[in-house]
């Protein structure tokens, strides 16, 4: 089976002994396929609960999927990073964060399906990969430069096709929000996985691989590339609408061009997603400049345009509104909508100095440490707010929101919920977009076994069927790992009837593998995997309260003046647990269950449990 | 024999997803294996540039007049393609030393396991990687007057 797509072996580097050892990736791969679902369960066994994620006895996985390094359309440049986060309040907690580039793939071409780091460096370490072999290097002088300076010292030094993936200032010096970056803009974002890197004392991973990633079935893979291609970005050459040649794609294999440069004091600054909103800020230039200073300490521009300022009216601009924050708090006159202020703060953050100090430690803490603001923190329960929840964005509208704040309810961090929510959201826009009603529901029904799943008039009445179906695929994607942004590929452009092709992940895998996989048995592959990351939260003391209380900021109403009907929304739960075969009172998995899923062993450890 | 036909690229075209490398490494060694495409894409991501390294197919060409071995190196007759013929290559790298474009041996790559230098051969007349360029970087052109 390891023949093909994965390339056989998993490097383990303890820091602490200095000590490299090889492991064989399908000991994992055959039930949990690669990224997500691997590291789970090297999670499961290795990290029992209780882990402080910079003690030296947190993991920090980084895992490839089968796919990645192939040609398969946005998937051949991903890997999922995985371990105890810092950034998870009120304690840290097992999660992940998923990055793009040319990292992962650089690392198949090395030898290595994945990376586990344990332990702690006494002094200043990187790790360097080449072609099978791996060595733990002394970083001293890498250490406190940025994550430009950081990779280009390693490429002046090692040649240009080096892949490096490191830290900032900020993971150094255990910012909670610290990212693990590559390259100008990819970066394992959420999670505060750099301040893991920086607690190990590990400063980068450079690699270089000269050897390849086969497939089993090289000219039907071919053609199913070409296929989900032309699903998502139609007839070639791909000439589409909004699109320049300035635009560049960030990862290997995929034309979706994410990347969008702007010069800046003669570097360049790529943006894309939510650090677009830094050039909103006032000069235009220091918002720029401010988005550089982010990628290069290695911050997360997710924390910093929710938190800082910017479009989206950032907690700082909130809490100056509110007069609840100012100057005397922060020590500098606070000027959120200053791209001047957010350059300082970002500073002060990446060196701890000052205020930066208490912001680095995260805005849900900082908000505890200041003793102010916590009511106006977009910051609940484990992530942040906003992201297609339909609560400061007007999408998506209820009822499909409650898609959204079940995802919430359910996960380690805050859900993406790109699958459902953002999907129904542009192709059908309320009769604005590509598809009628109709289609998507008649697509919807054709995939899920389940039209009502996007009825807009549905109510509260199959929420927990899309909920389901979307997170089982969402693990299976994560672990191939294919785009989160366009998988699954429900709807196309470019095909008569708006369908795209559901089928695409277990098509890619089949042919990259020769394991023969149909859709459905793969989503099986996806549930087991949700269950084992269910099996770890239980065992972190996560339960059914927890899950509910997770989802209070649903009540507040949406812009059309919807709330969540608290009493209709605990039965939606219900029938949540009831459908995942799950106990409904303490949110468990159910032996049963397990057991339908070949996890008998985590059953029993969960019988174990208080 | 005259140079007839080659594959041009336009860095500034280029939107670098190297499916080019991918799908020239799939077919040529059937591996997925950047090292051994005979087309690169070199991105500097600082510098928002990147450069396209594949053989210009030289009307004089210094990979062929280096070579040592006869019957090594020679002319597609339907492209004018200078190849490297398996079975014949020796691995001496003479070739590759010789190219002025290779300083990073990525025009002319070297096949540590079969131990034969590797370059472009236009795919006798259909380059795969014209084909699969999303973003018409990649054009198969016609070599103008030497």
């Amino acid at each position: 089976m390891a023949a093909y797509a994965w390339v056989g072996r998993i490097l383990r580097v303890d820091l602490t002994e200095r000590r490299i050892t090889e492991e064989e990736t399908m000991r994992y791969g055959e039930k949990y396929i690669g990224g997500r679902g691997v590291a789970a369960r090297v999670a499961w066994e290795e990290m029992p609960p209780g882990i402080d994620a910079f003690s030296p006895e947190n993991r920090l996985l980084f895992m490839t999927g089968p796919l990645t390094g192939t040609m398969a359309p946005t998937a051949g440049g991903r890997i999922e990073v995985c371990g105890v986060a810092p950034q998870a309040y009120p304690t840290p907690r097992y999660t992940r964060s998923s990055m793009g580039g040319h990292w992962g793939p650089e690392l198949k071409y090395a030898g290595y399906d994945g990376v586990i780091i344990q332990g702690r460096a006494e002094e200043p370490t990187y790790l360097w990969v080449q072609d099978g072999e791996a060595e733990i290097r002394d970083a001293s002088r890498l250490w406190g430069l940025d994550t430009f300076a950081t990779q280009k010292a390693i490429l002046r030094e090692q040649g240009k096709t080096v892949k490096v993936v490191c830290i900032g200032q900020a993971g150094e010096r255990l910012v909670r929000f610290a990212v693990i970056q590559s390259g100008v803009e990819s970066a394992a974002g959420q999670g505060g996985f750099g301040a893991v890197m920086g607690s190990k004392n590990l400063k980068a991973i450079a690699v270089r691989g000269t050897g390849g990633v086969r497939v089993a079935r090289p000219d039907q893979f071919l053609d199913v590339c070409e296929h989900v291609r032309q699903v998502i970005h139609g007839p070639m050459p791909e000439d589409r609408p909004g699109f320049s040649p300035e635009n560049k794609s960030s990862c290997l294999a995929c034309s979706a061009r994410c990347l969008v440069f702007r010069r800046v004091e003669d570097e360049v600054v790529a943006l894309h997603c939510c650090s677009g909103a830094y050039p909103t800020l006032k000069p235009e230039e220091a918002g720029l400049k401010a988005a550089l200073l982010a990628d290069k300490y290695g911050l997360n521009h997710w924390e910093i345009v929710h938190g800082f300022g910017g479009s989206v009216g950032g907690w700082l601009n909130k809490c100056k509104s509110a007069g609840v924050l100012t100057e005397d708090d922060i020590g500098i006159p606070l000027e959120p909508e200053s791209g001047e202020f957010l350059c300082e703060m970002l500073r002060r953050v990446a060196y701890r100095e000052g205020i930066g100090d208490i912001f680095a430690e995260g805005l849900a803490r900082a908000a505890d440490i200041l003793g102010k603001g916590r009511e106006l923190l977009p910051h609940v329960a484990h992530g942040y707010q906003t992201h297609w929840d339909g609560h400061i964005y007007g999408a998506p509208r209820f009822p499909y929101w409650l898609v959204s704040a079940l995802t919430w309810a359910l996960d380690s961090r805050d859900p993406m919920v790109h699958g459902y929510a953002s999907q129904i959201t542009s192709w059908w826009a309320w009769g604005k977009g590509p598809l009628t009603i109709e289609q998507v529901k008649r697509i919807y029904g054709k995939v899920t076994g389940c039209e009502r799943a996007v009825d807009p008039e549905g109510g509260y009445e199959h929420r927990a069927q899309p909920t389901i179906w979307h997170q089982n695929r969402d693990a299976v994607k994560d672990s191939l790992q294919v785009c989160d942004i366009f998988f699954p590929l429900f709807f196309s452009r470019y095909s008569e009837d708006g369908y795209g092709d559901t089928a695409a992940e277990a098509n890619l895998f089949s042919a990259a593998t020769g394991v023969e996989m149909t859709e459905a048995e793969l989503d099986m592959m996806g549930e087991r995997i949700f269950n084992l990351e269910r099996a770890i939260m239980a065992r972190e003391g996560r339960t059914r309260a927890y899950d509910e209380a997770s989802t209070d900021y649903f009540k507040k109403p949406d812009h059309e003046g919807v709330k969540m009907d608290e009493t209709r929304f605990r039965a939606l739960m219900d029938e949540y647990y009831d459908l995942r075969g799950w106990d409904r009172v303490t949110g468990w998995p159910t032996r049963a269950k397990l057991e339908q899923l070949g996890l008998r062993d985590v059953a029993d450890q969960l019988d174990r449990l208080p | 024999m005259a140079a007839k036909y080659r594959v041009e690229a336009d860095p500034k075209m280029c939107t670098w997803c190297r499916r080019c490398e991918l799908v020239c490494s799939l077919r040529q060694e059937d591996v997925f294996n950047p090292a051994l495409s005979r087309i690169r894409v070199l991105i500097d991501e600082f510098a928002a540039d990147a450069a396209i390294d594949v053989c210009r197919q030289c009307e004089t060409a210094d990979c062929m007049l280096a070579c040592p071995v006869e019957g090594a190196m020679a002319v597609d007759e339907a492209t004018g393609a200078r190849i490297i013929v398996e079975g014949e290559c020796i691995g001496c790298g003479a070739c590759a030393d010789a190219c002025p474009y290779n300083s990073e041996n990525t025009v002319i790559a070297f096949n540590q396991l079969e131990n034969v230098y590797v370059k472009c051969d236009l795919c006798g007349g259909r380059p795969l990687c014209v084909e699969i360029c999303p973003s018409a970087a990649l054009k198969y052109v016609e070599v103008r007057g030497g």
